[in-house]
């Protein structure tokens, strides 16, 4: 590989790392897709160096995120148990997999992810009360800065997240993908935690789901410096212009722009898991 | 969502964050300090990047060579290690606090990370 085309890569993650900052995805959702579609990398090799990148940019992120209070770390333990062995599932699936059934599941949680970001909902959740019952010992708080007041909260139907957990550890492990995608609104809809903390707890679970996923594709040689690279540097600049631009820019604006960029990629993986390659893509 | 003037002090959670928080800022600044300095030794030396992330044995040869592609790889190592280092930073944290419960759920999570890290072991 030279060294325009290492450039290329990198600039192909700082944009996906950019819409999934915007989006609050995560890089790896597009990462992946554009690697693959556009510049022939083979997905696995594709997938192992978005393991990478999403470990890059939640180390970066969760930094931030437990410095603001967002992050419940026992609730992101608890969680771990399951995503993580279902992230090494994944990724060993994924090692067996072949090229096509990855590239149809991948364009599967893209339509599922465009869908998501067209339908948007989320919950309010009102503060828990000190009598509340805690079972899981996971009562958590939070300075809210936009409302300047304190946000309580107690994660619900904890089971039911643990096996919800497993499931996006199980995608996340098979596409290279954070998991972010399931695991932000699973914690909002189904376990009642407001937005701020599932973003900052999910900050923090994805980095160790992709270390297990990393490490599987690691043993397999399927970690390639040469993408791996210009993956990390490239989420990393991508996800700081993007959280710039998310404080600057009304994304519920561009929500729809990026919707269609969505329906695009997954269509064109949906297409290439039958042998159908678009014009202007690599084959 | 609704706000509380009166919030309720946690101690603990704060105590666990600090130093998992201090745990990441280094190990991302000791793996892009790795990255940045293995670059610009390939780049000197004129030499590509591997194909594929060798064993750790082969790593730690290339960089006693002095070659900037081991150092770039070990960066990638460090990367991938920091999320673990951070969760023995929460079990410690867990265990100063008097938090056996979710030291020990933590624990279970770090044999979960150590097994996967088991799998690459080569």
């Amino acid at each position: 590989m030279d060294i325009g085309e290492a450039f290329a890569l990198g600039g192909a993650a700082a944009i996906s790392a950019v819409l999934g900052s915007m989006l609050g995805l995560g890089g790896g959702v597009f990462l992946v897709p554009l690697f693959t579609l556009f510049f022939g990398v083979d997905p696995k090799i594709a997938i192992g160096a978005s393991a990478v990148a999403v470990v890059t940019n939640s180390v970066v992120g969760s930094t931030v995120h437990l410095r603001n209070g967002f992050t419940n770390i026992r609730l992101a333990m608890l969680l771990g148990i399951t995503t993580i062995s279902g992230a090494i599932v994944g990724a060993l699936i994924a090692i067996i997999a072949n090229a096509s059934v990855l590239n149809l599941v991948f364009g599967l949680v893209l339509l599922y992810a465009a869908i998501s970001m067209l339908v948007r909902r989320q919950v309010a959740v009102p503060n828990a009360e000190p009598t509340d019952p805690d079972p899981f010992q996971l009562r958590s708080s939070f300075t809210d800065r936009a409302t300047g007041g304190t946000v309580i909260y107690i994660p619900q139907r904890v089971p039911v997240g643990l096996g919800a957990s497993g499931f996006a550890g199980v995608l996340s492990g098979l596409l290279g993908v954070g998991g972010g995608v399931i695991q932000v609104p699973m914690m909002n809809l189904l376990m009642r935690i407001p937005m701020k903390a599932a973003a900052g707890t999910s900050s923090f679970l994805v980095g160790m789901t992709a270390v297990a996923t990393a490490t599987v594709f690691y043993a397999d040689g399927q970690i390639d410096p040469t993408v791996v690279v210009p993956a990390m540097i490239g989420i990393f600049i991508g996800s700081q212009i993007g959280s710039n631009l998310t404080s600057r820019v009304k994304t519920a604006n561009l929500v729809i722009i990026f919707v269609v960029i969505m329906f695009y990629l997954a269509i064109s993986m949906l297409l290439r898991a039958f042998g159908i390659t678009l014009p202007g893509q690599s084959s | 969502m609704t706000s509380s003037p009166t919030p309720i002090p946690s101690p603990s959670q704060d105590a666990i964050a600090q130093p998992t928080a201090r745990v990441l800022t280094w190990g991302f600044r000791i793996s892009a300090a790795l990255l940045l300095v293995g670059l610009v030794m390939s780049l000197i030396q004129g030499e590509a990047l591997h194909t594929s992330l060798e064993g750790f044995s082969t790593i730690v040869g290339e960089i006693r060579d002095g070659n900037g592609a081991g150092l770039v790889a070990l960066a990638i190592l460090v990367m991938i290690a920091t999320p673990i280092a951070s969760t023995i930073a929460v079990v410690v944290s867990c265990v100063r606090c008097g938090d056996t419960r979710y030291a020990r759920v933590t624990g279970a999570v770090l044999v979960i990370l150590f097994i996967s890290a088991l799998l690459s072991a080569r």
